[in-house]
């Protein structure tokens, strides 16, 4: 038999099944490309909504992410896990959405989604004895949101992405293009910085 | 080990990221230091508190809005290509897709040479008998020097010279 040329079998992404899909509609199967976006859309959602702060926004870079996918489809290489490598364009826009708007805020009256619906943003009032207060389900949701933006950048990308998305020391310093080691001093910083923000509800 | 070393320790402490060693001696200045133990503690609890910010989920409809985004933003050769890229995709050809593309060029090649021949012998078959002649001409021209480098016409003269004598003698 005939062979033109042949798979590397030596990479070790390929056991990876998104990976497979990616693959697969890099051979024209646009099935596959859905089935990776009906994975992953909801996922890079919330960690770009937990990044920016902006549900629409959101909705928008994250359409962003997977048009930059499709487009790049044709050259596509396995070098890491597909999720991998769909954080790190996450990351990057998400970054490049902040970096842009330089003077970026985040409006205290912006809408926090909780139980899926908005609700406004309500601002720690320091004067109040928290721990007495019962606190709302909404007003929580509210409060970690509000400190998750205080964090900066790089420490909040370290948080969402060990926090939210469970991702290893390891597979976030790739997202993040650093070392384990920078991770883990990132996550250490944030927790201190959380702590010390969010002390008076807890 | 003192509270600042400690307080360093403290998130990979919580995490279970510790050598055994470092592990052994935060916990026991844990169990000790009232301080350290109300900062941990709140470390957790915050880390923790993270979890009341809630998951979203995509609106309707995000998947056709992205493939009306896709026909609006990538031309319409740019999509063609994309499944032709993956027809043609030469790293990935499968061998019984590449035996048939290979049966396929020489089959092209050969239908392409029958009908080179057949016009030749089209050619051949329309001369005329001046064109035959001149062909032949051209070729004894073309031989004129190998003719001209044999002594064999010297021979045959005297062979048929030679033939007629004896002849006449008997």
């Amino acid at each position: 038999m005939f062979f033109l040329f042949s798979q590397n079998s030596s990479n070790d992404y390929l056991s990876d099944p998104d990976v497979g899909f990616m693959l697969a509609f890099q051979k024209g199967d646009q099935h596959s490309f859905e089935v990776i976006m009906k994975k992953y859309f909801p996922r890079l959602l919330n960690f770009i909504y937990r990044y920016v702060g902006n549900r629409e926004l959101a909705e928008d870079l994250t359409q962003e992410v997977f048009v930059r996918v499709y487009k790049a489809a044709h050259s596509y290489a396995p070098k890491s896990k597909l999720q991998t490598w769909l954080y790190t364009i996450a990351k990057n826009i998400s970054l490049n959405e902040l970096r842009r708007s330089k003077y970026y805020t985040i409006s205290l009256d912006e809408p926090v989604y909780s139980k899926g619906e908005s609700l406004l943003r309500q601002v720690s009032d320091k004067t109040v004895n928290l721990p007495d207060k019962v606190l709302l389900e909404d007003e929580k949701a509210s409060i970690v949101m509000e400190a998750i933006q205080s964090l900066p950048e790089n420490q909040r990308m370290a948080v969402i992405l060990r926090r939210y998305d469970n991702l290893s020391y390891e597979e976030i310093a790739l997202a993040m293009k650093t070392s384990v080691k920078a991770v883990k001093s990132l996550l250490s910083r944030a927790k201190e910085n959380l702590r010390e923000k969010l002390k008076n509800v807890l | 080990m003192e509270c600042k070393k400690v307080r360093i320790f403290l998130s990979d402490y919580l995490e279970d990221d510790l050598e055994p060693a470092e592990k052994e001696s935060v916990g026991a200045h844990l169990g000790v230091c009232e301080g350290c133990r109300q900062h941990a503690e709140l470390l957790k609890k915050s880390w923790e508190f993270l979890g009341h910010l809630e998951t979203i989920q995509p609106s309707e409809g995000y998947i056709s809005r992205f493939w009306t985004r896709i026909s609006q933003e990538v031309p319409w050769h740019e999509k063609w290509l994309v499944s032709l890229r993956g027809l043609l995709n030469f790293r990935k050809l499968s061998p019984a897709y590449t035996s048939a593309l290979v049966l396929l060029i020489i089959g092209l090649f050969s239908v392409w040479t029958f009908y080179q021949a057949k016009d030749s012998e089209f050619a051949l078959a329309n001369l005329s008998d001046s064109d035959i002649e001149m062909i032949e001409y051209i070729e004894l021209a073309e031989n004129i020097d190998i003719i001209d480098e044999l002594d064999i016409l010297v021979d045959f003269d005297i062979i048929e010279n030679v033939a007629i004598e004896d002849l006449e003698r008997t």
